[in-house]
């Protein structure tokens, strides 16, 4: 990811000890008990324990009364770890793990809104196809299309559309899934 | 319903009432809440009632098992509930209604979140239907309180009620402990269904079942601990709130015993070990004495057990222990390289871990060490120094020892938060395990007072000394009302200085003496006892300091004696916050007078 956010790299005072200039983007995997309060209570924690959130995305687990959510964190490894096992102290959490974004595959889902008259219509399908989107709608003055990718990918499918001049973007948090279990 | 009172085992299992067990009972929520409580052996509960508890308070009258203390404001309960759980390591519980008697709660499950105690905290709520309606004294309750409770249960049906209870219970006394909220819809109070106690498995076995899944430490970390402390040359012992919280007392005992090194105690470590033995140097920090912030930085190894490396201890944290290897001992794994990267991270209760540590050192201290230790002490007058400033007004350090003397150590001393605090943590001698009841994470003031009453209900056969300030004893001053009503009988030093005396002293220092807000005056606090139905001692005279100790001892009711000290007075040494511990601000002797 091409965060450039400052947070990412200052010094957070009163962490670890650890070398700072390692940030990392990992994946959180947390099956959490749906109940009043839970979801809210992770995400506090990860607020009150400086986690500088990229993404963060809930959805029901295959389990019954058990979300799934997935959340990207860039941050050092100790600083993750820690974070994680504040995330394994609350109570409705049944599992909590991290891995580095190369344990893991990534896809986010965009749809992006064109504004193209009509004479520039084919060549917006166009481009937008060789970077893997594929058109939900068109109209006489725009183009909608849809791709799902890693991050680079639609950064990338993003970049190409911007000289069309682009109306909306809508982007979605992250489903991944990790390699291995045992990380 | 002729229910209740029969059933007072806390064991889990229920007297047998002509073999109805087994069928269960129709009960409503509320008295599934109380059976539930009865179950957990719950004896004490502080709370005050209001609309949407009241069918909870309607059922309690039906359990003469569980007294019920009526405070006069809600933190107090929380507080009070607090000091119960302090001093005898059971679980206090304490119960308000909803909106602003569950906002009332909130200073009190803070401070016990910040200083790992275990509380439950009962709330009323509106009914399901006005939930999220902004009904009558609704509010989000478990929102509030999400960030100050270790965990918070909303009760969605009268079903899930008793095993919500249990699990509470089980929360708040697991591994690191904390408070609970358990929030209950008025509809679920009233609501009826069947209960059988056999159902519903109390926090006591599901403790045992989570405690024989816990892996023993092991034997690699203990051998690298073993080898760290056979190699150091200048350990220390760090003791905080961990062992007190495990009743570590005896194994900490035994490991400094064995292995000699030095021990220290933070704020809320103090009392965990005996200060009149020689190896307890004392306590470190922010108005922790020179010799043991210099030792700490001159440390090559620190053993530091059930403590997190809190700001008011390591002051700059780059500078805090830099020649020292860490051996941490704690119950909460996230606590492990939070501050301090530990060389030896060992998560465990520390009872246990010190058990197992003493197994395996072996004496290799080298009592030069100590020898260094106390000859900085010596150097620097450090134990027992009296404020020379003003040699007629009473002394707070000579009120400490009078206190200590009168008592024969025997006394729990519950302090408050400020000046009077730091000099009982700094000159109070501890000798009596668990002796010292402070708010010391989120520095409550209006703590100590209600604190101390569920202090003296846990430990009635003790002498039980409030010491507080005259700023912070205003404010739960209310609770003197629920000492009369209950007839508990604690002791009420008031150090009077006219000011908030730590906030000035802050400002003497860092903010070129602009005393902003901290000159206050206070009531008479001889008529305040009196109108509470109280005795109240007035000392103006250092020489009356112990007299009227004692005085106030040999009366079996609370007793308030105001103490009037000189206004300049301050806590010496002093770090200021953020430096590195060895940079203190020393009294200056030779200019004490005249300013201010």
């Amino acid at each position: 990811m091409t965060n450039t956010n400052p947070a990412a790299t200052a010094i957070r005072t009163g962490y670890s000890d650890a070398p700072q200039g390692t940030e990392h983007v990992h994946i959180l995997f947390i099956e959490i008990e749906d109940r009043p309060g839970s979801i809210d209570r992770l995400v506090g924690v990860l607020r009150r324990k400086r986690a500088n959130l990229l993404s963060l995305s809930l959805a029901p687990s295959e389990q019954a009364d058990i979300m799934r959510v997935t959340a990207q964190v860039k941050d050092t490894e100790v600083a993750v770890d820690h974070l994680v096992e504040q995330v394994r102290k609350i109570f409705d959490v049944r599992v909590a793990r991290s891995v580095s974004t190369e344990q893991a595959i990534v896809r986010e889902y965009t749809l992006i809104h064109v504004d193209a008259p009509a004479a520039l219509v084919s060549e917006v399908i166009t481009t937008g196809r060789r970077y893997g989107a594929s058109v939900v709608d068109v109209t006489a003055q725009a183009v909608i299309m849809e791709a799902v990718g890693d991050a680079k990918q639609l950064q990338e499918l993003s970049t190409a559309l911007q000289s069309y001049g682009m109306h909306e973007i809508a982007h979605s948090s992250c489903a991944a899934c990790s390699y291995s279990e045992n990380s | 319903m002729a229910i209740a009172a029969k059933i007072i085992q806390q064991s889990g299992t229920m007297n047998q009432s002509g073999g109805a067990e087994d069928k269960g009972r129709e009960l409503t929520g509320s008295q599934i809440i109380c059976e539930s409580l009865v179950r957990e052996g719950v004896e004490l509960l502080y709370g005050y009632p209001g609309g949407t508890i009241m069918p909870f308070y309607d059922a309690l009258t039906s359990y003469s098992v569980l007294h019920h203390v009526l405070v006069r404001h809600e933190q107090a309960a929380a507080h009070a509930a607090d000091g119960y759980a302090r001093s005898t390591g059971k679980v206090g519980v304490c119960v308000a209604t909803s909106g602003p008697g569950a906002t009332n709660l909130v200073t009190g499950l803070a401070t016990a979140f910040m200083d790992s105690t275990p509380i439950v905290a009962i709330t009323g709520q509106v009914a399901r239907n006005l939930i999220g309606r902004d009904g009558f004294q609704e509010t989000d309750i478990l929102g509030i309180t999400q960030p100050i409770t270790k965990h918070n249960f909303l009760v969605r049906d009268v079903d899930e009620l008793a095993d919500v209870i249990h699990k509470a219970f089980l929360v708040a006394r697991s591994g690191r402990p904390g408070p609970v909220l358990v929030d209950v819809p008025k509809d679920i109070q009233f609501a009826k269904t069947t209960y059988r106690a056999s159902d519903h498995i109390t926090s006591e076995t599901l403790l045992q079942q989570q405690l024989a899944q816990v892996q023993s430490i092991s034997t690699e970390l203990l051998a690298q601990a073993a080898e760290l402390i056979a190699q150091a040359q200048r350990p220390l012992i760090m003791a905080g709130h961990g062992v007190i919280l495990s009743n570590a007392y005896d194994e900490l005992f035994a490991f400094a015993q064995k292995s000699e090194i030095p021990v220290i105690t933070t704020l809320l470590g103090q009392s965990a070990f005996p200060e009149d033995h020689p190896l307890h140097i004392g306590l470190p920090g922010m108005h922790g004495p020179a010799h043991v912030n210099n030792a700490i930085a001159a440390a090559d190894l620190i053993i530091g057990v059930g403590l997190r490396f809190d700001d008011r201890v390591t002051g700059d944290v780059k500078t805090f222990a830099a020649n020292a290897q860490i051996i941490h001992i704690d119950i909460d794994v996230s606590e492990m390289n939070k501050i301090k990267f530990a060389t030896v991270p060992i998560v465990s209760d520390a009872k246990v871990a010190l058990a197992a540590l003493t197994a395996v050192v072996e004496s290799s201290a080298d009592p030069a060490w100590l020898q260094e230790i106390r000859s900085w002490e010596a150097a620097n007058n450090a134990r027992g120094s009296q404020v020379k400033r003003n040699e007629e007004l009473p002394d707070p350090v000579g009120i400490l020892n009078a206190i200590n003397k009168v008592t024969d150590g025997d006394a729990i001393v519950v302090t408050d938060v400020g000046q009077h605090q730091m000099w009982t943590a700094r000159f109070y001698q501890w000798t009596r395990p668990n002796s010292h009841i402070t708010s010391g994470g989120l520095g409550t003031m209006g703590f100590a007072l209600p604190a101390a009453m569920g202090v003296k209900m846990g430990v009635p056969d003790a002498p039980v000394w409030v010491v507080a300030g005259d700023g912070g004893i205003q404010m739960n001053i209310q609770e003197l009302a629920t000492l009369r009503q209950e007839g508990i009988a604690v002791k009420v030093a008031i150090m009077n200085n006219g000011y908030l005396g730590m906030v000035r002293q802050w400002q003497e220092f860092f903010h070129s003496r602009n005393y902003s807000e901290t000159p206050m005056s206070g009531p008479d606090h001889i008529k305040l006892a009196d109108a509470y139905g109280f005795k109240g001692i007035r000392v103006t005279k250092r020489e009356d300091v112990e007299a009227a100790v004692r005085e106030a001892m040999e009366s079996n009711d609370t007793v308030i004696v105001e103490f009037i000290i000189d206004s300049a007075a301050n806590v010496y040494p002093m770090v200021a916050p953020g430096a590195a511990i060895t940079t203190m601000i020393e009294e200056k002797v030779e200019e004490d007078n005249s300013h201010d």
